[in-house]
């Protein structure tokens, strides 16, 4: 049996205080890891670190469309007399400025049973 | 006459009928019967064939001395068994782990990676109840491994610290890991109530590729500077996950996750019922390490539902955990997350629990590598 076994065996017959410590030592391992994370995740999201005039046109730039956007919406309102067409644009501008362009997802995995 | 006579009884007594006991009977019967499970049951047959048929090689009795034994110094199935006594078959099989896992759903909750080191509790109550019945330090901290529910994780750790155990030990973690939609549900329906299992968590945020490729590199470097002895199982497991993640090493992570964890597998599975020869398997530590595996295996199931309660008092309402989520704390992935979408569906149909409980499950390979480390750092 090596020394520390013997210390082991001696100092904590019944193994309480491996137990304690190794408990924490995993508990501490995984918040450690949680922090990183959720750092992490924070930081690419943009939730912090980034300058708050950047992330001011960052999202005024997502509310206002570019000219050259702007000048296809007029080319195409231009272009396009009936009136589904404009209420087709005036939705995609409504979703573009509320952003809800994308779709959303519901983030449910359906399964369907093995025949 | 008399010549051919006594060869035929010189051969006699190197076949396998003449040399056969009850005990090698017996293991032949179980090997047997994992296979029978395998097959018609469908619990972890990538495992239970292999560990089975290499029970029934590893029992067929021989006269010593034909240099074919595993435990024979350089038979071939001795050779194949180096993977196993010296560790290195289980790090290769968390390369494939980790080349196969997707993280995501640990990156986007990263508070749910906390349900994964409390189920790792079941490997230090096993340990302290081997110590009590008379197993060494050592071989106590070998048999609480099995409640981490992880194969490799056991082999490993057994290996280092109780290598006359390994064959107990891995059979053990092997048979209550396909057992553990069996013994999960009756453990998490007694600790739940029906409110409780009708909680509906909120869509995960969806994960950038930038994340999934800065999760294994500080995921691996934290964990293995705090736990240096548990760096071949962290240190292949995430470079696995690297490999995936990258999106430029796509051969690699193709062959990790498929050729050759699958010979991994196999050589890992033969050799490991090889191990399991009558006369050293069948014994009262056997009988005694299975029980406390099934304990461990509790106490991980246990401890990791009733954390999501005590979580739960600290959650706002929308943010409640479903505490049937909490038994995928320990590593038997994706099972243990499968047990908890089941159950989960069982109260209601629209209530899909699998993506939340992957993250626990995923925490759980984290939790019982560092586990295995510490572990391995006090009693090694």
């Amino acid at each position: 049996m090596s020394t520390v076994m013997n210390t082991f065996t001696l100092n904590d017959p019944h193994g309480i205080i491996i137990t304690l410590v190794s408990v924490c030592v995993v508990f501490c391992s995984l918040i450690i890891l949680y922090f990183a994370y959720s750092l992490i995740g924070k930081i690419i999201s943009g939730e912090i670190g980034m300058p708050k005039r950047k992330a001011m046109a960052s999202s005024s730039s997502k509310k206002t469309p570019s000219e050259e956007e702007a000048a296809a919406i007029a080319m195409a309102l231009d272009q396009e007399l009936n009136g589904e067409t404009y209420a087709a644009i005036g939705m995609a501008l409504h979703r573009y400025m509320n952003d809800t362009v994308h779709d959303m997802e519901s983030y449910i995995i359906t399964i369907k049973r093995k025949r | 006459m008399n010549t051919i006579f006594e060869s035929l009884g010189q051969f006699w007594q190197y076949t396998g009928f003449a040399n056969m006991t009850l005990q090698h009977v017996v293991m032949i019967f179980i090997g047997i019967v994992f296979i029978y499970l395998a097959i018609k049951k469908d619990w972890e047959p990538l495992l239970l064939i292999p560990i089975g048929f290499g029970m029934i090689i590893g029992n067929i009795p021989f006269a010593s001395g034909l240099n074919i034994g595993i435990y024979e110094e350089g038979s071939v199935m001795n050779i194949l068994y180096q993977g196993v006594q010296k560790g290195w078959y289980p790090p290769l099989i968390f390369l494939g782990i980790g080349a196969m896992t997707d993280f995501s759903a640990l990156i986007s909750q990263p508070r749910l990676m906390l349900i994964g080191a409390a189920a790792q509790i079941g490997i230090f109550g096993a340990y302290i109840i081997a110590l009590h019945i008379g197993f060494t330090p050592a071989e106590a901290g070998a048999i609480g491994i099995i409640g981490g529910a992880d194969g490799p994780t056991a082999i490993f750790l057994s290996s280092k610290l109780a290598p006359h155990l390994m064959g107990a030990i891995a059979v053990s973690a092997y048979s209550y890991m396909a057992l553990v939609p069996v013994i999960q549900r009756p453990i998490m329906l007694l600790l739940t109530t029906k409110k409780e299992r009708l909680i509906r968590m909120a869509p995960p945020r969806q994960v950038s590729q930038k994340e999934k490729i800065i999760f294994p590199i500080v995921g691996f470097i934290l964990t293995a500077m705090i736990v240096p002895s548990g760096m071949p199982l962290l240190g292949m497991l995430f470079f696995g996950n690297l490999l995936k993640e990258s999106g430029v090493t796509k051969r690699l992570a193709e062959t990790a996750r498929g050729p050759l964890v699958d010979v991994v597998t196999i050589l890992i599975g033969i050799t490991v019922g090889c191990s399991t020869q009558a006369d050293e398997f069948l014994t009262g530590d056997s009988v005694k390490i299975f029980l406390l595996g099934l304990i461990s295996f509790v106490i991980a199931t246990v401890c990791g539902v009733l954390f999501v309660k005590f979580m739960n008092l600290f959650c706002k309402e929308g943010r409640k955990i479903n505490p049937l989520i909490g038994n995928a704390g320990v590593s038997a992935v994706p099972d243990a997350a499968r047990v908890s979408q089941n159950v989960g569906r069982e109260f209601d149909k629209n209530n899909h629990l699998l993506m939340h409980a992957m993250a626990p499950n995923v925490a759980g390979v984290i939790g019982s590598a560092v586990a295995a480390g510490i572990l391995l750092s006090f009693l090694g």
